[in-house]
């Protein structure tokens, strides 16, 4: 055998040998409190135990009192049974309120410190450049102005050829246009414009205003 | 069993009070309240222990120890210096040993020494008993008992053979 393994066997025996003192230090020294006897094995322990503890400066009314006032639920549960389900009942809101509060402050912090965690680390916005395409539509007359530069003189023409219409009715005017021009310039007027003067003896006045003025006068 | 009645706590108290606050001692300056805790304590289990004792003893090193870290934090030399002061035993009436000197050779053992004499000395508690309040096993226990007495006898044991 190794010394390795007799140290081992050797440290072996020596703690069975100590469980063994202490167990027949045991021997026949319980009472019934699960305390022991005192019973010292040598005259030094025999020394020591003869040294009392000082006394302990213990209150024993208060004591007595304290005692008394702990042992209250426990008799009251045992007397008072539907005291003691009401006592329940009370204890069990109170610990909910006392839980309920603190807990939905402590969720509510949470939440708002996540919230302000999630802020504060937000990616930066990325700007995405996209071309929109968006029909316009042109103006017709803009269109036409650029495509044919003779168009403004086009429009010139027809705006004169509607003035020249407006001042003398021609052959063909319907009834409406002549009543147009009678409401616009009087009835006076209207007799003159239905026999046109001969182009020779009247000069045709070249606006509205003339012919007014000249109805006027 | 039973909740705890005044004439059993009056008994614990006469009986095991002293020794008790002997075992709490060893770690902070009030022992008296640590113990007076311990018996309220006792008190408000709906069923009594079924080791009564051994169960106050836990219960007071718990509270010893928790009242003396609180007390460390507050004034750590101010309570050396009472310790040192402080004399734990009375004159007995042989006496056979000095109770200052007891007291001082007492506080200069290892803490799981002392607490191992005390409460198999004073508290009458059994090897198992103590193993099973320091975590150790008997075997230990019995072991730290031994190296502790050995040590006492010899500090005190030439002023004991004088006497």
């Amino acid at each position: 055998m190794s010394e390795e393994m007799k140290g081992i066997r050797k440290s072996e025996v020596g703690s069975r040998n100590e469980a063994e003192a202490a167990r027949n230090a045991e021997r026949g020294t319980r009472n019934d409190d699960g305390a022991a006897f005192r019973l010292p094995n040598s005259e030094f322990e025999q020394a020591l135990c003869s040294l009392m503890p000082r006394a302990a400066q213990l209150d024993r009314d208060r004591l007595m009192f304290l005692a008394g006032q702990a042992s209250v639920p426990q008799a009251s549960q045992e007397c008072e049974p539907a005291v003691d389900q009401s006592h329940r009942l009370d204890v069990v809101r109170s610990r909910r309120s006392r839980w309920g509060w603190p807990a939905a402050f402590s969720a509510m912090t949470a939440v708002a410190a996540a919230l302000l965690v999630a802020l504060l680390n937000r990616p930066a916005p990325q700007i995405i450049e996209r071309i929109v395409r968006v029909p316009v539509e042109v103006p017709r007359t803009a269109v036409d102005a650029a495509d044919a530069p003779d168009q403004a003189d086009r429009f010139a023409e027809d705006a004169a050829r509607a003035e020249r219409a407006d001042r003398w009715p021609a052959a063909d005017d319907s009834y409406l246009h002549l009543r147009r021009q009678a409401l616009a310039l009087g009835i006076d007027s209207w007799m003159d414009a239905v026999s046109p003067p001969t182009p020779a003896s009247v000069e045709a006045p070249a606006s509205y205003r003339e012919l007014r003025d000249s109805l006027l006068q | 069993m039973d909740g705890i009645g005044p004439e059993l706590l009056g008994r614990l108290l006469d009986e095991h009070g002293d020794a008790l606050a002997l075992y709490a001692r060893g770690w902070c300056e009030n022992p008296e309240d640590v113990v007076q805790d311990a018996l309220v304590q006792l008190m408000r289990q709906p069923r009594t222990p079924e080791r009564v004792v051994p169960w106050l003893y836990r219960v007071v090193r718990n509270g010893a120890i928790s009242a003396a870290r609180a007390a460390g934090r507050r004034r750590r030399h101010e309570s050396q210096a009472a310790l040192r002061e402080d004399v734990w035993f009375v004159r007995p009436s042989g006496d056979r040993l000095d109770a200052l000197a007891a007291t001082r050779a007492l506080q200069e053992l290892p803490e799981e020494q002392r607490e191992t004499i005390v409460a198999r000395l004073w508290g009458g508690l059994a090897f198992e008993d103590i193993a099973e309040l320091t975590g150790t096993s008997s075997s230990t226990a019995h072991r730290r008992y031994e190296a502790g007495l050995a040590a006492l006898r010899e500090r005190l044991g030439a002023e004991c053979l004088k006497r």
